[in-house]
């Protein structure tokens, strides 16, 4: 190509922006570079050294006054805080600023939205009656559904059980909790993976958890702030 | 390399660049589900090196091979059609500088999966359509032991029966007329060569794979049984063995680069890249989550003298249409009364429209009063209602979190042909209309020219759309070129036919600026399960008139009926406002069928823009992901001798949707048709905005399939 057809291409991308769309449409050819900036940019953070963890102080929470959870997602090494945006029936859905949004209920996560591979939908009453009663070994099947690449639904029925690992005294922002270690593990023909939870000795609340979404997402670990 | 070549393996590369740069900048993406499978051979087919394994690519993964020695380059791209079907079309040019451009198409099917001690086995035609330069076929077997080696074997025909060949073992079997094989053509090409298949002399052919200990890293040697005629007699080649050896390292995320030794004189080069519609290219994110649904908190009997109020409802609808605004849906109208709501808008946000709909019920669900309790909810397209879902406020609110809340709303959900009209009064004046325009860059692309394999014009394109009113729509494009070669192409058409569209050097050369189109369109529905479209003006390219059509397709059924009839008069060369002499009145009858298992047919049967009558049948794989990869073909009552090279008109198409690509939420699809002649018989007339394209995503069976959806 000649030079001057480059800079002819250039003006034709950055043309490319010009249309009545409102934004969040971007035209075929905006997508593109949009997705290439994305691309590089991804190049880049890889080469930072990855963030720590947001160090937080109890002050800085005394004015809140509704759910707030801080949540790390392993794969991306991305930290978020959700807040509560509504409860329906015993399921809570919490949502960060830039609109992913995961669902709890008795603090077991039950769904994602706006992750890659989100957790559609998912069963967890069995974990959450035998997360009461640790000690009793009895197992429990735990499903999970996701959507693949079709837009299909892909379940995964997994046979479970819980077991105590101890007792462990956990802190979260300044302030400490005497919990319950307990530990899913669940299994298919596929894969094993396995949820901790962290339970308070007073309260029967799980201040902190680490659960796996689903193959896509992996691990995310949870610490509740503000209950 | 001559100039030519090096043109020619520039030009070829630049289809590798599209095809497969696309996936390299895309598909490296770290959420990326690497594509797999064998090894492709020169030939783009699942291979040693020229010799065919009995190995399968993954189900519907596209793969472009190329592979180049000294006077010798072919591009490839291959679909597996189904688990057993390949189907791998392919461009090569000969000689140095190349005298010789053959196109030409394999089909191969999987006899046996390897199971046990048994192999796999296969069986192929290569080169089925074209004028014979690759013409052969295989019976093949090829067995893994353990994990690293592959051992293949097996008996070839025609060219691959054409190094230390014996007499046809089929001859025995089925007659002497199997020993000798014909080398005319048929008809003027491009009509599968049945008359030669498996005739004359066969020779075995075998080699192994060995995946070396560095990742990646395969060696492969084979015993060939291709002789190199054609090109030993051309001089392109010596054939001084018939052994070949190569080495192929595969990328994680499924490119290969080989280099190669061809029968003991020429070293090559090759490489490919694949893709899987199933697999997006991009997961890394799927835009934001949604509202969540609101929980009505009151409890029944629910106050209705909100109805009283004047002005409710044009505050419902303004409420309503900047929540859906927020999920990149635009808003068209709302009826509401004390029990019952109904919500037209249009899908400007999602791939697929359950998402779309699940969207929008959570929206109502948090902006309509207490007493309000069934939703029905209308995706409107151009401007007319396609689709009703019903639903109860109370099933959304108990099934929001469900284990099984996309399938128990799905069984609750009243799925339905809409009411034909949009009410006035329901409407938000006129800015819900349809309007919007753009300026930005095109590429127009064709593949696949005898003599120029890749054209492709770059420039600036002005189009717009305006609403008038409802279903009434002026529309415009208007492109001026930056740069490109499509206008290079100085073949002129040799057609004994009318030049209905052979004549398309001309338009690429004169046409700059060009009108690509501006019409008046007017879509309407005539009655229950009925859809029109009446389209006034320059129509496409090559065309201006009148194009006007009825689609009868109910939302549950599988079948849909249409047809259509235009009266066109052919467009000035320049692509502005003049025309030529030529018209026609053309017309088709249309069945379409979703067989429901990831397979739609379509036969269209009609006069043709030459005045010629026939049939054109198109087979697509549909994924429900958006992605379709087809192939059609016409007869019509014109001979091979008066249709000219290729005998019968026929081609590839696919489409892509751009979420696939970019993993955010849209509603745009990028479609490309494949012919690799443009001739003048079996044409039809391309208008844009058909009826069928228009509501199949709307339609109770895909519906169904992508309903998971639902609550993303």
């Amino acid at each position: 190509m000649k030079k001057s057809t480059v800079t002819l291409l250039v003006i034709a991308i950055s043309l490319s922006a010009c249309s009545s769309a409102h934004k969040g449409a971007p035209s075929g050819v905006g997508m593109f570079v949009g997705l290439v900036k994305e691309k590089i940019a991804l190049g880049r953070k890889k080469r930072q050294t990855p963030p720590a963890a947001p160090v937080l102080k109890r002050a800085a929470l005394a004015g809140i006054k509704s759910t707030l959870v801080l949540a790390h997602l392993e794969k991306n090494n991305a930290y978020g805080a959700l807040s509560l945006a509504a409860s329906n029936g015993g399921y809570q859905s919490l949502v960060s600023a830039d609109k992913r949004m995961l669902i709890l209920k008795d603090g077991v996560l039950v769904e994602t939205r706006g992750l890659a591979g989100d957790l559609m939908e998912s069963d967890s009453a069995g974990l959450s009656a035998a997360l009461k009663h640790p000690r009793r070994a009895v197992s429990f099947s735990h499903m999970r559904r996701w959507l693949n690449g079709e837009n299909h639904k892909v379940t995964a029925r997994y046979s479970c059980k819980v077991k105590l690992v101890g007792n462990e005294t956990i802190g979260i922002v300044e302030r400490k909790y005497p919990t319950r270690h307990v530990r899913e593990i669940c299994t298919d023909s596929a894969r094993t993976f396995q949820n901790d939870f962290w339970i308070s000795r007073r309260d029967g609340k799980i201040w902190q958890s680490r659960q796996w979404i689903g193959p896509v997402p992996g691990y995310i670990s949870l610490q509740v702030l503000v209950p | 390399m001559g100039p030519n070549l090096i043109k020619y393996f520039l030009l070829t590369s630049r289809v590798l660049l599209l095809a497969g740069g696309l996936q390299m900048l895309l598909v490296g993406a770290p959420d990326a589900q690497a594509v797999s499978g064998p090894l492709l051979g020169t030939f783009g087919t699942p291979a040693l090196i020229d010799m065919p394994t009995a190995q399968v690519v993954p189900d519907s993964q596209i793969s472009v091979t190329v592979s180049h020695i000294r006077g010798i380059s072919r591009t490839s791209i291959g679909f597996q059609l189904t688990p057993r079907i390949n189907a791998t079309i392919r461009y090569s040019a000969h000689g140095k500088p190349a005298f010789n451009y053959d196109r030409s198409l394999d089909l191969s099917y999987l006899i046996a999966r390897e199971h046990g001690y048994l192999p796999a086995l296969s069986v192929g035609l290569r080169d089925v359509l074209g004028t014979g330069w690759y013409s052969g076929e295989y019976l093949v077997a090829t067995k893994s032991l353990g994990a690293r080696v592959t051992v293949t074997g097996g008996i070839g025909w025609g060219r691959l029966g054409s190094y230390g060949s014996f007499r046809n073992p089929l001859s025995g079997v089925l007659g002497s007329g199997f020993d000798t094989r014909p080398t005319t053509t048929l008809g003027m090409g491009g009509i599968p060569a049945y008359d030669r298949w498996f005739r004359g002399p066969a020779a075995l052919f075998g080699g192994i794979t060995w995946k070396t200990p560095i990742r990646g890293l395969t060696f492969a040697a084979e015993y060939s049984s291709d002789a190199y005629t054609r090109e030993v007699t051309a001089g392109i080649l010596t054939h001084r063995s018939p052994i070949n050896l190569s080495l192929t390292y595969r990328f994680r995320n499924g490119a290969t680069v080989a280099g190669y030794v061809l029968h003991g004189s020429r070293i090559g080069i090759m490489g490919s890249v694949a893709l899987n519609p199933r697999l997006p290219a991009n997961a890394s994110s799927i835009g934001p989550a949604p509202q969540p649904v609101f929980r009505r908190v009151d409890a029944p009997p629910y106050d209705t003298s909100w109805t009283a109020q004047g002005d409710a409802a044009p505050i419902l609808r303004k409420n309503l249409a900047l929540l859906l605004r927020q999920d990149g849906l635009t808003f068209e109208a709302l009826n509401v009364g004390a029990t019952d709501a109904t919500l037209w808008f249009r899908n400007t946000g999602f791939g697929a429209v359950p998402e779309a709909i699940g969207r929008v019920a959570r929206a109502m669900s948090r902006a309509l009063p207490s007493s309000v309790e069934r939703f029905t909810i209308v995706p409107v397209a151009r401007g007319i209602p396609v689709l009703s879902v019903t639903l109860a406020r109370h099933d959304i609110e108990t099934l929001e979190h469900d284990p099984d809340a996309s399938a128990k709303i799905y069984r609750k959900a009243q799925i339905s042909d809409a009411a034909p009209r949009i009410p006035r009064a329901a409407r938000l004046g006129h800015s819900s209309f349809l309007r919007s325009w753009s300026l930005g860059p095109y590429g127009d692309l064709s593949l696949f020219d005898p003599t120029n394999p890749v054209r492709l014009d770059v420039g600036l394109r002005l189009k717009g759309q305006y609403e008038l009113m409802p279903g009434l729509i002026l529309s415009g494009g208007f492109r001026k070129k930056l740069f490109g070669n499509r206008n290079t192409v100085t073949r002129l058409s040799t057609s004994v036919m009318p030049h209905v569209r052979s004549d398309s050097g001309f338009y690429d050369r004169q046409g700059d600026p060009a009108l690509e189109y501006l019409t008046g369109e007017y879509f309407f529905r005539p009655g229950h399960n009925l859809y029109g479209r009446i389209t006034v003006g320059y129509l496409e390219e090559m065309y201006g008139g009148l194009s006007s059509e009825l689609l009868w397709k109910p939302v549950s059924s599988k079948l849909a009926f249409g047809v259509e009839v235009n009266a066109v008069r052919q467009r000035a060369f320049n692509q502005l406002l003049g025309f030529r002499p030529y018209s026609i009145v053309t017309a088709r009858a249309s069945a379409y069928w979703d067989m429901g298992n990831g397979f739609f047919g379509q036969v269209d049967v009609g006069r043709y823009l030459a005045g010629d009558y026939g049939a054109t049948f198109t087979l697509d794989r549909v994924f429900d992901n958006g992605w379709k990869i087809g192939a059609y073909f016409t007869l019509t009552n014109v001979s091979a001798a008066t249709f000219g090279e290729g005998s019968f008109d026929k081609g590839l198409r696919f489409t892509m949707p751009l979420n696939w690509l970019s993993g955010k939420p849209s509603t745009r699809k990028f479609s490309h048709t494949l012919q690799p002649l443009t001739r003048d018989g079996g044409a039809r007339l391309d208008v844009r905005n058909r009826l069928y394209g228009l509501v199949e995503d709307y339609q109770g069976d895909r519906l169904k399939r992508r309903w998971g959806r639902f609550w993303r």
